[in-house]
């Protein structure tokens, strides 16, 4: 939950990469350097609470100030904080080296939330002996996710900042993550543990931002715990989907020491929990088995943080990773799925696919005209390929129409195709009041292309002064007098046209037209 | 997830578009010379040409963001020379979508096929991604046409004031009286 908590928080922090592998690692950067602090000076327990997360997080906040070049947009408020329910862990308290012998059944990221708070100085984190305090199966697990972390950001902060009085701590943290790691090798989850910190020791590898290091997150974050794997990808989701994981943390870390999700549960995987605790909320699902936790590995490996694809890679996934789980998790968890919903991950993703395309059609729905009666996925289909359909014919017939216009024209058309006239094109096809639909019925009623222009142009909604710009000016003005009779004669049919097509709400049918015309109708033949 | 259906600007799309247009039909004068008669030949080849010319300046117009638009581009670019590159690439999308094809989508298959074939470079695509690009090809469309009539309605008016000025001003009246 704190961890969820911070992550959203932090998440606005790094810009240039995922979100939410950054946080995470900054936030587990500064957990390290805090418990380091915290052990030597032997600080107090810190009344937990939300107050604690606050604390932490603001001096988290400081922390990630101080060496992060990047703003913290978003401000650190207590409400973000409000929905996550601490769990004090009362042995991290009690231990003043937060040794594996902890069996803090609450918080790991509580310790750390208060080693945050006293080590506001220490720009460069070193990622250590946070796993060193747990020792239980859920500290195991978080030690590990922490380990990750601070694994990568070591080679993160590594690479930004010296921090000299952390070098001795540094070491002292490695010879303490290794101890850890052999702690998690005793608690049978060595495999992923072990993969993971050794993954997380390479500071080497993690000199670079960026996709390998975003890579490099993304395999570690295999171990990550479950919350916060979820509570990173529920950010990205929504907040209720926040609060319920965080909620969900909660019930999960006091539940059953079973909870070893950091034994590897894939990111995707959790995404797939996630969706599970979206309808259930009573899920407990028990971290995946080390089979599975080696599968998330690999699995952590193809995957993407990106938050746009978390979901759907997640579920994608999710359903190898889940298959294989999906016995021991009957064990479990009671997950209630949504009512006549099938809970398996293939369907979950199929269902977000689902809501994606249904998104995207509601979306085409708006843009074609005449759609938003039609319900379903099959007439709106039909409807959309009409209206393209259509819509590339009409170009067609337009580019038709210019074909044969254009034979027509003297050696003007340059004069004519002037800037001025490109502006009052476009001034007028953006005024146009009718979708060029309605323009396609008429087009069709008439022979000859003069007689298309006055309904034509009083459809387009181009006024006389825009068409009389951009005729002036090509022309003299001697030309100008001789033609200017016509011309204004012609100009005042297309008013009384436009004024009737205006007046007029429903589409002119062809015989208004026809009929409408007035008497002094110009028949130019062309 | 709205990220991807944000739309772009219209404005400037239709100002590259009209430019870019505008300028394909003053150069498809200047080669076609004087007034040339209107043979039905002629004309479909102008027509032809034109369609291609708003098609192409549409693409170039949205750039290559879009996956509909880089098709078309392609698709002209490509379209004298290698027709063969053309065939086989598009037995490569075909293969392409037939892995792609999504059981799921049984009902709408054949109306996504369509889909498929009436989107430029939709072979290719699952989809969600069609569907957006189709959003986009549906506006950029729009504006297409919108924009062609306007162009066509300058030149309209151009010529039938370029015959008044060339000395049917009182052809005119005479038409002018006799509908009354």
């Amino acid at each position: 939950m704190d961890i969820a908590v911070k992550d959203a928080n932090i998440e606005p922090e790094k810009g240039n990469e995922n979100p939410i592998n950054y946080h995470a690692t900054n936030m587990s950067s500064d957990w390290p350097l805090n418990e380091n602090i915290l052990t030597n000076t032997s600080l107090g327990i810190i009344p937990t609470g939300n107050s604690i997360v606050e604390s932490s997080v603001c001096s988290s906040a400081l922390m990630a100030d101080s060496f992060c070049p990047q703003i913290w947009d978003q401000p650190v408020s207590v409400q973000s904080l409000g929905y996550c329910d601490v769990n004090v862990p009362n042995n991290a308290r009690t231990k003043d080296n937060f040794g594996p012998t902890s069996a803090s059944t609450g918080w790991i990221p509580d310790a750390i939330l208060r080693e945050c708070m006293y080590l506001p100085t220490f720009p460069g984190m070193v990622p250590q002996s946070m796993p060193h305090f747990l020792a239980d199966s859920s500290c195991i697990e978080r030690e590990a996710r922490f380990s990750c972390f601070s694994g990568e950001n070591f080679g993160d902060m590594m690479n930004r900042y010296i921090v000299p009085e952390n070098l001795n701590s540094n070491s002292h943290v490695l010879a303490s993550m290794q101890g850890q790691h052999d702690v998690f090798a005793s608690g049978g989850r060595k495999m992923s543990m072990t993969e993971s910190s050794k993954e997380a020791f390479l500071p080497s590898e993690y000199g670079t931002e960026g996709s390998p290091l975003k890579n490099k997150k993304t395999i570690e974050s295999s171990p990550f715990s479950r919350v916060e794997a979820k509570l990173g990808v529920g950010t990205l989701a929504n907040d209720s989907n926040e609060v319920e994981f965080s909620s969900r943390g909660d019930q999960e870390l006091e539940g059953s020491p079973r909870e070893s999700s950091g034994k590897g549960l894939g990111s995707k995987k959790r995404k797939r929990t996630e969706q599970n605790r979206e309808l259930d909320e009573n899920n407990r699902v028990p971290e995946p088995s080390a089979e599975t936790a080696k599968d998330n590995a690999e699995i952590q490996q193809k995957s993407d943080w990106n938050p746009t694809s978390t979901s759907k890679p997640a579920g994608k996934h999710g359903k190898q990773g889940s298959q294989g789980s999906d016995l021991p998790k009957e064990e479990y968890i009671r997950v209630r799925a949504r009512r006549g919903q099938a809970t398996n991950s293939h369907s979950l993703s199929e269902r977000l696919r689902r809501e994606k395309i249904s998104e995207r059609m509601k979306f085409l729905q708006d843009l074609v005209p005449g759609c938003s009666k039609v319900t379903g996925k099959a007439v709106m289909l039909d409807e959309i390929i009409n209206y393209v359909q259509s819509l590339q014919r009409q170009v067609e017939f337009l580019s038709m129409k210019l074909a044969t216009v254009n034979p027509l024209l003297n050696f003007n058309i340059e004069g004519l195709l002037t800037k001025d006239t490109i502006q009052s094109c476009i001034g007028s096809s953006s005024s146009l009041p009718f979708p060029p639909d309605m323009i396609m019925p008429y087009l069709p009623l008439h022979q000859t292309p003069p007689g298309l222009i006055q309904p034509g142009l009083s459809s387009f909604g181009i006024s006389s002064n825009a068409l009389r710009r951009s005729i002036n000016s090509p022309f003299t003005s001697a030309f100008k007098e001789s033609t200017s009779q016509g011309l204004s004669l012609w100009e005042d049919e297309l008013h009384n046209v436009v004024q009737m097509e205006i007046n007029s709400s429903a589409p002119l049918s062809s015989q208004d037209l026809t009929g409408s015309l007035p008497p002094g109708h110009i028949k130019a033949e062309l | 997830m709205t990220t991807q259906i944000i739309p772009s600007n219209p404005d400037s799309i239709k100002t590259r578009f009209t430019y870019s247009f505008v300028r394909a039909l003053k150069k498809l004068n200047k080669s076609r010379g004087a007034s040339v008669s209107p043979s039905m030949k002629e004309t479909y080849r102008r027509y032809h040409m034109i369609r291609v010319a708003s098609y192409a300046s549409m693409a170039s117009a949205v750039g290559s963001k879009r996956a509909w638009s880089r098709a078309v581009l392609w698709k002209i670019r490509n379209r004298t020379s290698h027709r063969a590159l053309k065939k086989k690439s598009r037995i490569h999308a075909l293969t392409r979508t037939k892995v792609r094809e999504n059981p799921r989508s049984d009902l709408n298959f054949h109306q996504e096929n369509d889909l498929r074939k009436l989107v430029p470079g939709g072979e290719g695509m699952d989809f969600c991604r069609l569907l957006n690009e189709t959003a986009h090809y549906i506006k950029c469309l729009r504006t297409q046409a919108t924009t062609i009539v306007v162009v066509w309605a300058v030149v309209v008016v151009g010529v039938i004031v370029g015959r008044i000025g060339d000395g049917c001003g009182g052809w005119v009246e005479m038409s002018v009286t006799c509908d009354k």
